[in-house]
């Protein structure tokens, strides 16, 4: 019951990382937060339902048509919200990414209706037996490609050329360009990347659930939740407290009651935005008044 | 106005950073009586039960909208949990009034109250945090707030709502038909207009300002940042809160549903279409958004659609909203009679800078 309740806790935690460090991504490089990310989760699973579903592809092809399509919209979201607005105040880039979400939202509810849809999982729907517990294959599944994908991400940032272009982009742009590094571009592939990181973990997410518009809504705000506990700025950081939010809300929701279950995240986060503003990792943020 | 304020301390010493010094238009003293029975006259010349409805919601918009303008137009702080504080004072009314029979207008003052407290409380912990980190803080708060409303079934009776909240306003005076409503919502819409028109002229205002363009600069001037920042956040909560206690009043029906992040994101539009530079752009966002859906009602499939579109081009590419394209259309007819004639206008435009 125990290791149950943690594996899917590791599950949906996974996909929080995911969210988290996306959204930290167009956050960090850009100074961009996507408040529209819950209808990149949501666009990615429609599109791989209908690939899936209706027109009979593979599972895994229906799966990255779904990715790429959220990473187009990425593309495209960038050049209507960071290019026009970067040299303007934050809170209009905040609008602007809550007007993108809104006109994603109504696009797809008149492409694909109010009815749910459904996404298969990957993998098939089956229990594993580990050390005497039976375990959900599609929530192992869901951890380790989630914990795969943000690995894969930090050693990107780190390791390669493209990672440390970002980051000279994200410490400061203006000297970034004069080094030769075109900004521009580089703010596009941080929004391709983290869109299609939102479109993977809407592929991941969609099986648990049914596939409607609101599918990414409470799991993108939590993932919020859990970059400012993790420590806003740190993406492995952030990828560590959505694990811990995962597994402590689901615990919660089987051990203290259902209720309990979505309030814990935000709960959490207004208990560290007032205590520990900087969250478990990060560095001193914000400003002293 | 300008020099009984400038006569505070921490006025002059901010005074320069704002463009302009507010002043007194000669038609001030016309505009408010002007206003306060258009506002009547309109809850009597609109028969139609329905539009007089759709009138009062604007109304009550209104207020919520002149409040955020305070908070986000004036100190430049984004607020993505307005919502919350409109549940707080819904829920405050509608509680009072059902649940202790308290009358009206004591329950309606008690919601402000509330949502002045929780907005204090949540106020000075979070504005230690920059812009980014407030929007996500009462985007968080709000979805608290609209979880606990769920979930206290014992207090807020759940997602069923509270039912049947009408009683007399004071005494026995009591508000019955919604063209009552209409008259009494009306004047409270222009004094919060005027309230705000204050605070905006005041050395408060003016610092609020400052603290907007450059909080470092408004520091070393003197402005006292948590002071400026807290009470432009709770001015904003309080008079969301009061939106929230008349909306209950009106619709005397309220539950969790209404009070979600698109609402808290409605407010926050209506600032930024209307144009954030001025509370009259918050009073026009306000009617637009609440008269948008019903004017495109033949189209509603689209409404949302047109609605993202909108926000998302006034905010790249009309930054002073509408309030500046109204502005700006009849400065420039105006330039043009001042080519042909030279009036002292130009005089006190100069002197203003």
């Amino acid at each position: 019951m125990i290791a149950q309740s943690i594996v899917s806790g590791l599950a949906i935690g996974g996909v929080y990382a995911l969210l988290a460090v996306a959204f930290l991504l167009t956050y960090r490089v850009g100074g961009v937060l996507n408040f529209a990310q819950a209808q990149f989760v949501a666009v990615a699973a429609f599109v791989g339902s209908t690939f899936s579903v209706r027109m009979g592809w593979p599972l895994i092809g229906a799966a990255l048509v779904g990715i790429g399509v959220a990473a187009i919209l990425g593309a495209l979201m960038e050049r209507v919200t960071y290019l026009p607005l970067h040299n303007k105040a934050h809170a209009s880039m905040i609008i602007s990414t809550v007007a993108v979400g809104i006109i994603i939202e109504q696009g797809a509810h008149l492409i694909w209706g109010p009815d749910p849809r459904t996404l298969a999982s990957l993998v098939p729907n089956v229990p594993i037996e580990i050390a005497g517990n039976r375990l959900s294959l599609v929530s192992l599944f869901i951890f380790f490609i989630s914990v795969i994908l943000v690995i894969g991400l930090n050693l990107v940032l780190s390791r390669t050329r493209l990672g440390r272009q970002m980051e000279a982009t994200s410490v400061d742009p203006d000297t970034a360009q004069l080094m030769g590094i075109r900004t521009g571009r580089i703010v596009i592939i941080a929004f391709v990347i983290s869109t299609g990181l939102t479109g993977a973990a809407g592929i991941l997410v969609a099986p648990m659930f049914a596939v409607t518009i609101h599918l990414g809504f409470l799991i993108a705000l939590k993932a919020f939740a859990a970059s400012i506990i993790g420590g806003f700025g740190n993406l492995t950081g952030a990828a560590i407290a959505a694990l811990m939010l995962g597994v402590v809300e689901n615990l919660a929701g089987t051990f203290i009651g259902s209720e309990s279950k979505d309030l814990i995240a935000f709960a959490l986060m207004i208990v560290f935005l007032i205590v520990r503003p900087q969250g478990i990792f990060g560095t001193k943020v914000g400003e002293k008044l | 106005m300008t020099n009984k304020s400038s006569k505070l301390a921490g006025a002059p010493r901010v005074h320069f950073l704002v463009e302009g010094t507010p002043k007194t238009p000669r038609y001030e003293w016309f505009l408010w009586p002007a206003l306060m029975v258009l506002a009547i006259g309109l809850a009597f010349v609109v028969e139609n039960q329905y539009w007089l409805q759709v009138m009062v919601n604007a109304e009550v918009m209104i207020i919520a909208a002149v409040g955020l303008y305070v908070t986000f137009g004036l100190s430049g702080q984004v607020s993505l949990g307005q919502a919350a504080f409109y549940a707080i004072g819904g829920y405050t009314t509608g509680l009072l009034v059902t649940k202790l029979e308290w009358d009206m207008g004591p329950a309606i003052l008690a919601g402000v109250a509330a949502g002045v407290l929780v907005g204090i409380g949540l106020g000075i912990p979070t504005l230690r945090l920059k812009g980014h980190y407030l929007a996500l803080a009462t985007l968080g708060f709000g979805q608290v707030v609209a979880m606990i409303l769920v979930n206290w079934k014992s207090l807020t009776q759940g997602a069923t709502g509270v039912r049947g909240i009408a009683a007399p306003l004071f005494g026995s005076f009591e508000l019955v038909s919604v063209r009552d409503w209409a008259i009494f919502v009306g004047i409270l819409a222009v004094g919060a207009i005027f309230v705000v028109q204050r605070i905006r002229n005041s050395s408060f205002g003016r610092a609020m300002q400052a603290v907007r363009d450059s909080d470092v600069a408004a520091a070393a001037m003197g402005v006292s940042l948590s002071h400026v920042k807290v009470l432009a956040f709770t001015i904003g909560a309080g008079f969301a809160a009061l939106a929230g206690s008349l909306n209950a009043g009106v619709v005397t029906y309220i539950s969790p549903g209404t009070y979600t992040l698109i609402l808290s994101v409605a407010m926050l539009s209506m600032v930024v279409v209307g144009g954030s530079s001025s509370h009259w752009g918050a009073v026009i966002g306000a009617i637009v958004i609440v008269f948008l859906p019903e004017v495109l009602r033949s189209v509603e499939r689209y409404y949302l659609l047109f609605y993202g579109i909108l926000l998302l081009v006034i905010v790249a590419y009309l930054p002073g909203g509408l309030w500046n394209l109204f502005k700006t259309v009849p400065k420039a007819i105006s330039s043009f009679l001042v080519r042909i004639k030279s009036t002292p206008e130009v005089a006190t435009l100069r002197e203003g800078e």
